[in-house]
């Protein structure tokens, strides 16, 4: 089963997305972390977050970049991985020297596909920062594009779509 | 007329195209003449049309009316722009405030709306 999860910032969408791995029923949670870490501080955010996620169960593994050559060992059933946050991943796969470029999309997508193959619940965040009306640079314009592209295609195959508003679920598709 | 609206990059044309793939006639409100209103069954880009025509000192509300004198059954498709911090300059507010405006008054005479969102579509009204 995959969901996806969107909503602006501080909506609520992360500590959804957490109960809708808990409610899973699979019991080996896998937490793919998305961000690059660029300072001190990062890293010692990142670290308070592993403890944290730690605690409830999650193995951290971080995709800053190439989701689409993840491998789980064994077999997918009682396997659940939440993705956060798509907006990341999107934006170093365009902009950062190893990164997929062109191909993000495509890459991306895959990297979905991946997922879903080989864990039994798929839970992707995503963010909603498409409403603000401002006029960005054609670098910004192209992000939004193709994070705009992400979140239909894997909207297309999701079984679940969900906005969270001020922490409260609206379902766009199928049953949260 | 309807009224289609959602963020940028959701998908709101191609969702309406896919519900009706003959459609054959979209004005691109990014890109047509200003000098006359616009000429298709779809107006695409509202409010960057808005923009551009506020940009000129033209009235939108009133081109509009007669668009729609032309073409009752529109379908008229505009981004929301309206969840951002208040903007910078008088000019972008003036348009933010305008075409939100211009959404809430097109919502009221429309037979149909719906929010795109991740190109999947949320009916907000429909008269029967």
């Amino acid at each position: 089963m995959l969901t996806l999860v969107s909503g602006g910032s501080a909506s609520g969408k992360s500590e959804f997305a957490e109960s809708l791995v808990v409610s899973s029923g699979c019991t080996k949670r896998f937490y793919l972390a998305t961000m690059i870490p660029f300072d001190e501080e990062c890293h010692k955010r990142i670290a308070r977050h592993r403890n944290m996620r730690a605690q409830k169960g999650f193995e951290t593994i971080e995709v800053p970049t190439a989701l689409e050559k993840i491998h789980f060992d064994g077999d997918q059933e009682n396997r659940v991985a939440l993705l956060e946050c798509m907006s990341n991943l999107v934006a170093n796969e365009l902009y950062s020297p190893d990164g997929a470029g062109e191909q993000t999309l495509q890459k991306v997508i895959d990297g979905v596909e991946q997922l879903t193959k080989q864990c039994a619940d798929v839970i992707v965040v995503t963010n909603e920062i498409f409403s603000d009306g401002i006029q960005y640079d054609p670098s910004t314009q192209e992000y939004l594009r193709v994070l705009g592209l992400v979140n239909q295609q894997i909207a297309a195959r999701a079984d679940c779509v969900v906005e969270v508003v001020a922490g409260i679920p609206i379902v766009w598709k199928g049953k949260a | 007329m309807r009224l289609i609206i959602g963020g940028a990059g959701q998908g709101k044309l191609n969702w309406y195209l896919s519900q009706n793939p003959s459609e054959q006639t979209i004005a691109d409100g990014e890109t047509i003449s200003l000098d006359t209103i616009p000429h298709g069954t779809v107006l695409n880009h509202l409010h960057l049309w808005i923009f551009r025509l506020m940009q000129e000192n033209k009235n939108p509300q009133e081109l509009l009316a007669d668009y729609l004198q032309t073409y009752p059954d529109a379908v008229i498709i505009c981004d929301e722009i309206g969840c951002g911090v208040v903007p910078m300059t008088s000019q972008e507010r003036e348009w933010r405030e305008m075409t939100g405006r211009i959404c809430c008054e097109l919502a009221k005479q429309a037979v149909r709306v719906d929010r795109v969102f991740c190109g999947i579509a949320m009916t907000l009204k429909k008269e029967a």
